[in-house]
C-alpha cells in the first residue's frame, strides 16, 4: 500500500492497524461478489447459481429474514454466554484448587489435559441422549470446550507468581488468603484473560456443535434446516452472524481485560 | 524512639543441596544499632537475612530476636526488605507502602492516611496515586523502604537496598536513609557489597568471607558527624578503613579494584 499518500501519513499510526486487514477483506468480498454474481463460481463448480450466493445476495437474505435469524441468534447467544460463564467459574475454581494443593495438581492435571483430547463432536450426541433437546447439552459442550484454555492459563499464571513477592508478603503479616488475593490472583489475572479470550472465540463453535447434535432452535439448528432445504444464502447469513457474535464477545472480554488489568 | 529488640545469632550454619551458604556465622546487634554485612556475592548474605527473619530455619546454630528463638516469633519481629523492590504493579505507590497495614486488617482509608503522612518526609509527596512503573528507581526503593518501615516491626533487615540504582541516586538515598534509620531507632541489619555504604550507614561492619560465609572481622565505623556525606566518606580515617576492608575482601591473587560483586 502507498504509505506516503496525501493523507498526512495516517498509515503510520498504530490506531490505523485495522485499515490493511479491512481493505483486504473488502477486496476479497468484492472478488467473491464478481465471481458469484457473474455465475463464474457456480459454473466452475457445476452447480445451480442459487447454491453459490454472492455477498450481496447473502446481505439481502440477512435483511429479509432478520426476524428469524435474530430469534435463533438470541437462543445461540444465550447458550454461548451461559456456557462460557459456567466454564469461567469452573475453570477459575479448578485452577485455584490445583494451585493450592500440590497433591490435587499432581493427581488431576493430566486429567485436565486429557479432557482436551476428548472429541467434543462425538460427545455431543451422547449428551443429547442423556439430557435431551434442552439447553443442558449445549451448555455442557460449550463449557467443555472453554474449560481447558481458561483452567490451564489461569493455573500457569498462579504458578508463575514471583516467590520473592510472596515472601515479602509473609514478612508483612499476610496470611495465606491475603497472599492469594493480593499477589497470586492479580498475577494470574492477565493469564486468565488470555485463556478467556481463546475460550470465548471457540465458545460459538461449541454452541453450533451442541445444536447440531440435537436442537429445535438456535443458529446451528437453522443452518441444519437451511442445508436440508438448500437455503444456501441463509446458511451463509447464519455463519456471518455467528462470526460477528464471536468477534463481539471477544471484544467484550478484551475490553474487560483493559479495564481490569491496568498495570500492563 | 520506639521499643526495639536486640538480635543475636551464634554459630549459624546453612546449606542448600550440596552448597554450604553459611558456616559458623556469628552476629550480634544491640538494640537500636545498625550492623552492616559486607562480602563478595554468593557469601550467603541474603540467606543470612532470610534465616534471621524466620523465612528459613538454619541447619545449625541459634538465632534470637528480642530473646525469642522460634521462626514464627522472629518473623513477627523482623521486617525484611528484599533486594528487588517487589512493589506490586497492581497497587498505587501509597497502597504498596501501606501493604503491611492492610495485611494486618487496617481499613484502606486509615492505612493510606498513615502512609500518606510519611510520603512527604520521604520525598514522595504527589506520587501517592502513581503506579510503581511510573516511579524512578530511587522512588521505588523509597516506597519499598517505607513499606518495610510501616510494618512497625522492631528489626529491619535490608538486603542490598540500593544495589539496583546508579551511583548518584545511591549516594542520594544513602544520605537520606541515615537519618531515617536513626529516627526510627530500629535494630537494623544491612547487607551490601558496597564497603563505603556499609561504613557510612552502619555502626559496625561485619566483613564476610566468600562461600561458605563466615565473619572475618568486625570493624567499627568511624563516628559520623553532622557534615554532608561527601565530606564524611572522603575523610582520611574513613578511606583508610574502607581500603583495609577492601584488602580483606580481595583474594591474594587479585590486586586492587572492587571486591568481586
Amino acid at each position: 500500500m502507498n504509505r506516503h499518500g496525501d493523507d498526512g501519513g495516517r498509515g503510520y499510526g498504530s490506531e490505523s492497524g485495522w485499515v490493511l486487514p479491512f481493505l483486504l477483506v473488502l477486496g476479497m468480498i468484492a472478488l467473491w461478489e464478481v465471481a458469484a454474481s457473474t455465475g463464474f463460481l457456480a459454473g466452475r463448480l457445476g452447480l445451480e447459481d442459487f447454491l453459490v450466493p454472492a455477498p450481496s445476495g447473502i446481505a439481502e437474505v440477512l435483511w429479509q429474514d432478520r426476524g428469524l435469524i435474530a430469534e435463533n441468534a438470541r437462543v445461540t447467544l444465550f447458550e454461548v454466554v451461559l456456557g462460557f460463564a459456567i466454564a469461567v467459574l469452573l475453570g477459575l475454581a479448578t485452577a485455584t484448587a490445583l494451585h493450592l494443593s500440590d497433591l490435587l495438581r499432581r493427581a488431576s492435571y493430566p486429567l485436565v489435559v486429557a479432557s482436551q483430547t476428548i472429541p467434543i463432536i462425538v460427545v455431543a450426541p451422547i449428551l443429547v441422549v442423556w439430557f435431551g433437546y434442552g439447553i443442558g447439552p449445549k451448555l455442557a459442550v460449550i463449557a467443555l470446550i472453554c474449560f481447558f484454555p481458561i483452567t490451564v492459563n489461569t493455573l500457569d499464571g498462579l504458578q508463575s507468581v514471583d516467590r520473592d513477592k510472596v515472601r515479602m508478603m509473609r514478612t508483612l503479616y499476610a496470611d495465606r488468603t491475603r497472599v492469594f488475593t493480593r499477589v497470586e490472583a492479580p498475577t494470574a489475572l492477565p493469564y486468565a484473560f488470555s485463556g478467556a479470550k481463546i475460550a470465548v472465540a471457540v465458545a460459538v463453535i461449541g454452541a453450533v456443535f451442541g445444536e447440531w447434535a440435537g436442537a429445535d432452535r438456535g443458529l446451528g439448528y437453522l443452518m441444519l434446516q437451511d442445508n436440508a432445504q438448500l437455503e444456501t444464502a441463509r446458511m451463509f447469513a447464519s455463519v456471518f452472524v455467528l462470526s460477528a457474535m464471536a468477534i463481539l464477545l471477544f471484544g467484550i472480554v478484551a475490553l474487560l481485560e483493559r479495564r481490569l488489568v491496568r498495570w500492563r | 524512639m520506639r521499643m526495639t529488640a536486640s538480635l543475636s545469632g551464634r554459630d549459624i550454619g546453612h546449606s542448600f543441596a550440596d552448597v554450604t551458604a553459611l558456616d559458623g556465622f556469628d552476629i550480634e546487634v544491640a538494640e537500636g544499632r545498625t550492623v552492616a554485612v559486607v562480602g563478595p556475592s554468593g557469601c550467603g548474605k541474603s540467606t543470612l537475612l532470610e534465616l534471621i527473619c524466620g523465612l528459613r530455619q538454619p541447619d545449625r546454630g541459634s538465632i534470637e530476636v528480642g530473646g525469642l528463638a522460634s521462626a514464627r516469633e522472629r518473623l513477627s519481629l523482623c521486617a525484611y526488605m528484599p533486594q528487588k523492590d517487589c512493589l506490586l504493579p497492581w497497587y498505587s505507590a501509597i497502597d504498596n507502602a501501606a501493604l503491611a497495614l492492610r495485611n494486618s486488617g487496617i481499613r484502606k482509608a486509615a492505612a493510606r492516611e498513615r502512609a500518606g503522612d510519611l510520603f512527604e518526609r520521604f520525598g514522595l509527596a504527589g506520587f501517592e496515586a502513581s503506579r510503581p512503573d511510573e516511579l524512578s528507581g530511587g522512588m521505588r526503593q523509597r516506597v519499598a523502604f517505607l513499606r518495610t518501615l510501616l510494618s512497625g516491626k522492631d528489626v529491619m533487615l535490608l538486603d542490598e537496598p540500593f544495589a539496583a540504582l546508579d551511583a548518584i541516586t545511591r549516594a542520594e538515598l544513602q544520605q537520606w536513609l541515615l537519618p531515617a534509620l536513626a529516627d526510627a531507632g530500629h535494630t537494623t541489619v544491612l547487607v551490601t557489597h558496597d564497603v563505603e555504604e556499609a561504613l557510612y550507614l552502619a555502626d559496625s561492619v561485619l566483613v564476610v568471607s566468600g562461600r561458605p560465609g563466615r565473619v572475618l572481622e568486625r570493624v567499627d565505623s568511624p563516628p559520623g558527624g553532622p557534615g554532608p556525606r561527601s565530606e564524611l566518606v572522603t575523610a582520611p580515617e574513613f578511606t583508610a578503613l574502607r581500603e583495609r576492608i577492601l584488602d580483606r575482601l580481595t583474594p591474594p591473587a587479585a590486586t586492587g579494584g572492587e571486591p568481586p560483586g
